[in-house]
């Protein structure tokens, strides 16, 4: 049986302004369901509280109302099942490459399972990076250090992986090879991918469908299904449609914002 | 020219890159930097021969300890040399030490003739080195006891407040109700030197050991617990989340996580601790403690014997130095991640 399902039902996440009485409501009412195995994107400007909505599916924080659904368990914390991975990375500097990717094994209690070490150094040869298995984070450049992040990720063989924004600090060129390595790695680890991002063609390059969010409050204004075979060419006629087709959404919901400052 | 055809190659050596930086350089300003290399040894085996054949004041021989010495450190620039002409690396490395060891080797001449060869600063207060050293070969066995005392009373605190110290202090950064326990303490007891109990935990004290130890530890046991408490709370809140999505438990991330993070701040209190325990070491073998190397210092002091105190004095500074280097080299082990950033 398929796992890696994640329902979202009802979840509004509100927070405390430091020096206001008022509340801020990062999400109201989202409603959304991910398909085992689907590769999903979640795009929007800044402020639409796309990262609460990872964090929140990740167990990291918990919604103010509603619940997130995870393989028909409800979600209460973090879980080895629902890997994250971070724009900064966040490798452990202390530890070599190896020892990061090992990490998760280690925490689970399967650092003995062969196949676990196998699997590491097959994932780390599919990112082209096995010669740095005893470098330290700190000599690594950024983009080396996100394939680190997601081989670390991976190798726990989690049943849905979640990217907060994972290629948004890297130039442009390391970021078009790492996302054909992501379709790589997804297409052979079948799991489940939700990516958080700003990119619009990054979002259409790698995904099945494509969620737009508008800001403050965070609400689903789109759910895209892009069908178009892999790999997919960024100049393509249709490519260029979904493009513009997003992009018309998210000004729309930009233009909403600025009525509503006018007011 | 060259020199340029191997730019067009692309690898150049270390060596050859050094040239090219140095290519504005005259061939004058070349031989200078070479002979700059031999100014040491030169300067040393005139010492060697001024201590060993000048006549000395009041029929007084020079010293065979310190000549040996001496001779070792000839040697030693010697050899020096002969590596400054076998790797380059070495070569710019020993050249920018020599203008160091050849002052070294004139102030050593200077304070010899003052001293020994004409008397300009006297006796017993101003001994030559060669007499002191010969006055520590004189009284060895008293000495290696009284340095054992003091590396043993030494530790003794210094284990003992790290420990506690470590301890207290990434609880009291992991935990808020620990923290609020630890927190008042440390406020009282930090700002004053423990020295300032001396008189009153000698006299509870059953053992003078055990209380100069004591106040070791509670001068070391400050700033660990500081420094571990602070390395605790500033560990980025990204590696408790990666760590929690990748599975670990509240033990792992304490252990694995928590404690590796904050490892380069406790080092930072590591290493004020061994300054306190150094400092609080001598005061209270001097004030209390009857052995080790501060009790020494005072008791030759006592007898007017200063070539002796000098001894002394000078192997506490050796052996506070080899310690602060060890647990330096320590540092450097453990917190080696952190070299070669990009």
């Amino acid at each position: 049986m398929a796992v890696g399902k994640i329902e979202i039902k009802d979840v509004s996440k509100i927070f405390r302004r430091s020096e206001e009485e008022q509340t801020l409501t990062a999400l109201d009412h989202i409603n959304l369901s991910i398909e085992p195995g689907e590769f999903v994107s979640i795009v929007g400007a800044s402020g639409c509280g796309k990262s609460t909505m990872l964090r929140i599916i990740a167990g990291l924080e918990k919604p103010t109302l509603g619940e997130v659904i995870f393989d028909g368990e409800t979600v209460t914390g973090t879980s080895e099942k629902r890997g994250l991975v971070f724009q900064n990375h966040a490798l452990f500097p202390w530890l070599t490459v190896w020892d990061n990717i090992l990490f998760g094994p280690k925490s689970t209690g399967k650092i003995k399972d062969k196949e676990k070490i196998a699997l590491a150094e097959k994932l780390l040869k599919q990112v082209g990076l096995e010669k740095f298995k005893k470098t330290y984070p700190n000599q690594l450049s950024g983009g080396m250090s996100q394939r680190v992040a997601l081989v670390r990720a991976l190798t726990n063989e989690p049943d849905a992986l979640l990217l907060d924004e994972p290629l948004g600090a890297l130039d442009a060129f390391t970021r078009m090879s790492i996302q054909d390595a992501l379709i790589d790695l997804w297409k052979s680890e079948e799991n489940t991918m939700v990516l958080i991002t700003h990119d619009v063609d990054e979002a259409i390059y790698l995904s099945q469908r494509v969620i737009v969010m508008s800001p403050r409050p965070g609400r689903v204004i789109e759910d895209l299904k892009i069908d178009l075979p892999y790999p997919r060419n960024r100049s393509d006629k249709n490519f260029t449609y979904y493009r513009n087709h997003i992009l018309e959404k998210l000004d729309f919901a930009h233009q909403e914002e600025n009525i509503e400052y006018m007011i | 020219m060259a020199e340029q055809t191997e730019i067009k190659k692309g690898n150049i050596s270390e060596r050859e890159l050094s040239l090219l930086e140095q290519k504005d350089l005259t061939s004058r300003d070349r031989i200078l930097r070479r002979c700059t290399v031999f100014l040491p040894l030169i300067f040393t085996l005139i010492h060697l021969f001024e201590h060993l054949f000048f006549p000395g004041i009041k029929n007084y021989k020079p010293s065979t300890v310190y000549a040996f010495l001496i001779g070792l450190l000839a040697l030693f620039h010697a050899v020096r040399i002969i590596l400054s002409y076998i790797s380059f690396r070495a070569y710019e490395k020993i050249r920018f030490k020599s203008a160091l060891y050849t002052v070294i080797a004139v102030l050593l001449t200077a304070y010899d003739v003052a001293t020994l060869k004409t008397g300009v600063l006297a006796l017993p207060y101003f001994p030559w080195i060669g007499r002191v050293l010969d006055a520590m070969v004189s009284d060895r066995s008293k000495l290696w006891e009284c340095v054992y005392h003091s590396l043993k009373l030494m530790f003794t605190g210094y284990f003992g407040g790290v420990s506690i110290g470590l301890a207290s202090g990434i609880l009291a950064g992991w935990s808020k109700k620990i923290h609020y326990w630890i927190q008042p303490v440390t406020k009282v007891l930090g700002a004053i030197p423990t020295t300032t109990y001396m008189p009153i935990v000698m006299m509870l004290a059953s053992s003078l050991f055990g209380g100069a130890a004591f106040l070791i530890g509670l001068g070391v046991w400050f700033p660990v617990t500081i420094s571990a408490m602070t390395g605790v709370q500033n560990v980025q809140k990204h590696y408790y989340e990666a760590a929690e999505t990748l599975g670990t438990n509240k033990l792992g991330i304490l252990t694995r996580v928590v404690i590796p993070a904050s490892m380069p701040g406790i080092f930072t209190g590591l290493t004020q601790g061994m300054s306190i325990a150094c400092l609080t070491l001598v005061v209270a073998e001097m004030m209390g403690v009857e052995a080790g190397l501060g009790w020494y210092i005072n008791w030759q002091k006592g007898w007017g014997d200063f070539t002796k105190m000098y001894g002394a004095i000078i192997l506490i500074c050796i052996t506070f130095i080899l310690v602060n280097s060890l647990l330096g080299l320590i540092r450097k082990r453990v917190l080696r991640w952190q070299d070669g950033g990009v």
